[in-house]
């Protein structure tokens, strides 16, 4: 108790220090719909200042005489007020919107960098809208330091700075999204229509969301208040390169507090090309008829919906939505490679076996209370991920019977997930600004079916932060903050009966095929860190700035890798856990400097990671005796580094021409006798894209763009990896406004892959067994608002 | 202009700093050839065949194993204990001496008697020493005698 109150007054002694002047003014400044708006311009008898992130001013005064505020943001009437300040005043400050200018605004307000000395891009919802290809991260492939992972031409997963699986937080409106992470044949279960606003973070982020966030996250956004009265759009999308036909209609009105938002989306896809008519895999040739491959089409259905109120001084929103995803697996990557498997079934659009089924249900709530001086935000999340693979009954272990009900049912995954967050954001003064925040998120994962992967488990999670931020006008921006975290995981163990009847049978010893049959050990463990992050950003001249972040990360390990024991039907390896792991942890630092002068844009940003135990599945040289099972993967811990650069140039040539460069190149490997790489690590890439725009007087006008990625070849490869090939693909856009009375829809022509060229993602799922990349995609996107 | 330069020579100096690092490792898989039998050979139950295999490596190799099993149609396994013939299975690995690059696999294996008839893969893996795996599958028939 003693010390809670020493900390209590620490804390104030703290605030105390850091408040300046004897008098002062603090405020937070709104828009028509009481969002705060952040980046507005505050300025009092001479002295300046600029509302932050959550729309919070504050001004120090010396002495007591009248002052006059004004406030103002373009595309808004001015506010002025004047005080007299005997004493100090709080205010909450309603802007209205100058209706002419405020068209042009918005795109402009939405892009605000919520840190500004974090490695982030932010993608807003205008350029979203245009870049929809049917999935979210596939879309993002372009963006700097940022790769998709593929699952063939419609599932894929985050990979940030060469980091993926459970490495990369997904956060979407506040809450960590759940699923199967971890699985390399999971995509991330988002419609793809659904987002307004992406933020991807670089750079290990444990500091406001705990475990996992070591290469970043990706951060989603829905959460914007409609306009007033009833508003909406229909996007339609088509592809060639499977025969996608999708469709999303979103549905939103305001009153004066009261909100809501709707969304449908349907998605319908065949099996997709492949600029090939043979794969070849562990020395079979393998037909693709037609140029397809087999069993990759696809269903998914998307709904949400979500409720909102806004007050002076709160708001508030319900959303629920569910995924639902239904797609086929490639029968070749299930098993040897067999030609018969692979045979044409006359049909391009069915979903035979093997194939996957995922439902996703979120309930999600949001509030925020805002003062001038604080907001307090509280955000609650309920979450179902339902991941089931169907693949018609087989064993390898002649003696295992099929199961009396449901018996394709090859593996279903049930995982539930609480979440809670809570932030305390508080202006001390001027410069200095306080957060303060917790987490707690429970998860139980049940699984079923006739094979086995993942064990059940609890886990729990759990988290407080302080992080004080510091910002001098225009010239630097510091924050320093600290967590700390505490997880618990009962994993339950698994025992197959039929697996050591088998392997008795076969004349193993009693011990060793107990050890064999025990596909789970049943593991309790609690894993305590401590992670920081520091950061400053110092712009000595109008154009230049340089941003310096150092932090410390940490990564709970997860139940496959501390308990499972097994061959992984989908990699032919029998992967074991190893229950003593401990915490990956993980130092990095980066530096990003930024140019900008009129139209040109260059950043430059090196970083490095240190990893003191990072996990990986280490070949262990031995036999396992399971049937079909090479050499036994164990998972184990080494030092591990990684660096790399990321660069990217962007300029306008006279009115109509743009032109932008982005390029990364990163390197990574393992501290141990051997310097072995890292498993999917992506090689370096350059994307570069030229546009021209057709101006037609005062309406936005014709774009037209020609697009090329270059990847070099990766050779570094991490041990029973393939080395894959340098690429060039080639892709053009064509966006197309339109206006019709009074609605003014978008026609966008896409094409990827234009030459219908061959190539490799080193780190997409179907590498592994020699599947090159989808081909020739030529998609149509109208967007309609109304 | 001075920025530029700036830029240039430090990503210079985090390109040399990052070649730094030693390539002593070995990702390269061994080979393997099998030079008998053919593929999609027909066998008898009861009978027996030499398997003959090439393995090599830029290194130095470590181990062997060879899994046979049977294939149905469409990969699809039935349980089968009730059968008079059985799924045959068969699984056998062994070390490979020190400091070898090339080894010769030779195995004369008997299919037993009652074996169920019907089509079997034959995957032959090779290990190095670094641990980079190869395997390598073949498919042959178990007929009918007199077939």
């Amino acid at each position: 108790m003693r010390y809670i109150f020493s900390t209590i007054l620490l804390f104030l002694i703290y605030i105390n220090l850091l408040s300046q002047g004897s008098y002062h003014v603090a405020g937070v400044v709104v828009d028509e719909r009481n969002q705060p708006m952040p980046g507005c311009h505050v300025s009092s008898n001479g002295s300046n200042t600029i509302t932050d992130a959550r729309g919070h001013f504050y001004l120090g005064l010396s002495d007591s005489k009248p002052i006059t505020i004004t406030v103002s943001f373009i595309g808004y009437n001015k506010f002025d007020t004047t005080l007299v300040t005997q004493g100090n005043h709080h205010l909450r400050i309603a802007m209205n919107p100058d209706n002419v200018a405020l068209q042009e605004v918005k795109i402009r307000g939405k892009s605000y960098k919520s840190a500004a000395n974090h490695s982030r891009e932010v993608i807003d919802q205008q350029q979203l809208s245009r870049q929809i290809t049917g999935t979210l991260v596939g879309s993002l492939d372009r963006n700097l330091g940022f790769n998709s992972m593929d699952i063939g031409a419609s599932a894929s997963k985050p990979v940030i700075r060469g980091m993926g699986f459970n490495r990369v937080v997904v956060l979407n409106n506040g809450i960590k999204q759940e699923g199967q992470q971890w699985g390399a044949d999971h995509g991330l279960e988002i419609d793809p229509f659904l987002t307004e606003q992406v933020e991807i973070i670089k750079g290990a982020s444990s500091l406001e969301h705990g475990s996992d966030a070591l290469g970043g996250i990706l951060q989603l956004n829905n959460n914007s208040t409609p306009d007033p009265g009833i508003s909406g759009s229909v996007q339609l999308l088509g592809k060639s390169v499977n025969e996608t036909a999708a469709g999303s209609l979103l549905l939103q009105g305001a009153g004066s507090r009261l909100f809501f938002k709707m969304r449908l989306t349907a998605i319908d896809y065949g099996d997709y090309n492949i600029p090939t008519d043979t794969i070849v895999y562990l020395t079979r040739k393998m037909p693709c008829y037609k140029r397809r491959l087999k069993n990759s089409a696809g269903q998914e259905q998307d709904l949400y919906l979500r409720l909102g109120y806004n007050g002076d001084f709160w708001r508030t929103a319900l959303s629920t939505s569910r995924v639902w995803q239904k797609a086929g697996f490639f029968p070749g990557a299930h098993g040897v490679p067999d030609i018969l498997r692979v045979a044409d079934d006359g049909d391009r659009r069915n979903i035979a076996y093997p194939y996957q089924s995922v439902e996703h249900w979120n309930i999600t709530s949001n509030t925020t209370i805002q003062t001038p001086h604080s907001s307090l935000s509280i955000d609650l999340g309920v979450q179902q991920n339902n991941r089931r693979e169907y693949s018609q009954f087989h064993t390898h272990y002649s003696n295992q019977p099929p199961p009396a009900s449901d018996a394709d049912l090859e593996l279903d995954f049930l995982l539930r997930t609480w979440s809670g967050n809570l932030r305390w954001n508080y202006k001390i003064s001027s410069g200095h600004t306080l957060t303060f925040g917790g987490q707690q998120q429970w998860q139980n994962n049940a699984s079923a079916g006739y094979s086995f992967l993942l064990p059940d488990f609890d886990k729990s999670a759990r988290g407080i932060f302080l992080k004080h931020q510091f910002d001098s006008a225009d010239l630097f921006h510091f924050n320093v903050g600290i967590r700390y975290d505490y997880n618990y995981l009962d994993i339950a163990g698994f025992y197959d009966p039929i697996l050591f009847s088998y392997l008795a049978s076969n004349g193993i010893g009693a011990d060793e095929a107990s050890a064999y049959a025990t596909r789970a050990q049943a593991v309790k463990r609690s894993f305590d860190d401590f992670s920081w992050i520091t950061g400053l950003r110092f712009s000595p001249l109008p154009d230049f700035s340089l941003a310096f972040n150092a932090g410390k990360s940490f990564r709970a390990p997860t139940a496959n890798e501390l308990a499972t024991n097994g061959v992984h039907h989908g990699s032919f390896r029998h992967e074991a856990g190893d229950k003593n792991l401990s915490s990956e942890k993980g130092i990095y630092a980066d530096l990003a400097f930024e140019y900008k002068r009129g139209s040109r844009e260059i950043t430059l940003s090196p970083y490095y990671y240190y990893f003191s135990n990072y996990i990986f599945l280490n070949p262990t040289g031995e036999w396992s005796i399971l049937p079909h099972a090479g050499q036994l993967y164990r998972f184990t811990q080494s030092e591990a580094v990684m660096l790399g650069v990321e660069m990217h140039y962007s300029d306008k040539i006279g009115n109509n021409w743009e032109y932008l460069i982005n390029a990364e190149w990163m390197r990574n490997h393992q501290k141990e006798s051997s310097n072995y790489p890292l498993p999917f690590s992506p090689p370096a890439n350059v994307f570069g894209e030229l546009s021209y725009l057709i101006q037609s007087g005062e309406k936005p006008g014709i774009r037209v763009s020609l697009n090329a990625k270059f990847a070099a070849q990766q050779n570094r490869i991490a041990r029973n990896e393939e080395v894959t090939p340098a690429y060039t693909v080639v892709g053009a856009d064509i966006l197309i406004p339109l206006q019709l009375r009074n609605i003014s829809p978008e026609l966008i022509i896409k094409a990827h892959n234009l030459f219908d060229t061959k190539y490799y993602n080193h780190i997409s799922y179907y590498r592994k067994i020699e599947i090159p990349e989808p081909g020739r995609n030529i998609q149509i996107l109208v967007n309609i608002p109304f | 202009m001075k920025l530029h330069h700036t830029l240039v020579a430090l990503s210079a100096a985090l390109l040399f700093a990052a070649c730094d690092d030693d390539n002593n490792y070995d990702s390269a898989k061994p080979e393997i050839m099998i030079l008998s039998p053919e593929d999609d050979s027909h066998f008898h139950a009861g009978e027996s065949f030499e398997l003959e295999a090439l393995i090599r490596d830029n290194e130095e190799l470590a181990s062997w194993k060879i899994d046979i099993h049977f294939n149905p149609n469409g990969h699809v396994h039935k349980s089968a204990s009730t059968e008079a013939e059985l799924e045959w299975q068969y699984s056998l690995n062994g070390n490979i001496e020190p400091g070898l690059q090339s080894f010769t696999l030779k195995q004369t294996i008997s299919i037993p008697v009652d074996t169920k008839h019907g089509d079997y893969h034959l995957g032959v893996y090779a290990l190095d020493k670094s641990g980079n795996e190869t395997v390598v599958f073949q498919e042959f028939e178990v007929t009918d005698a007199g077939h």
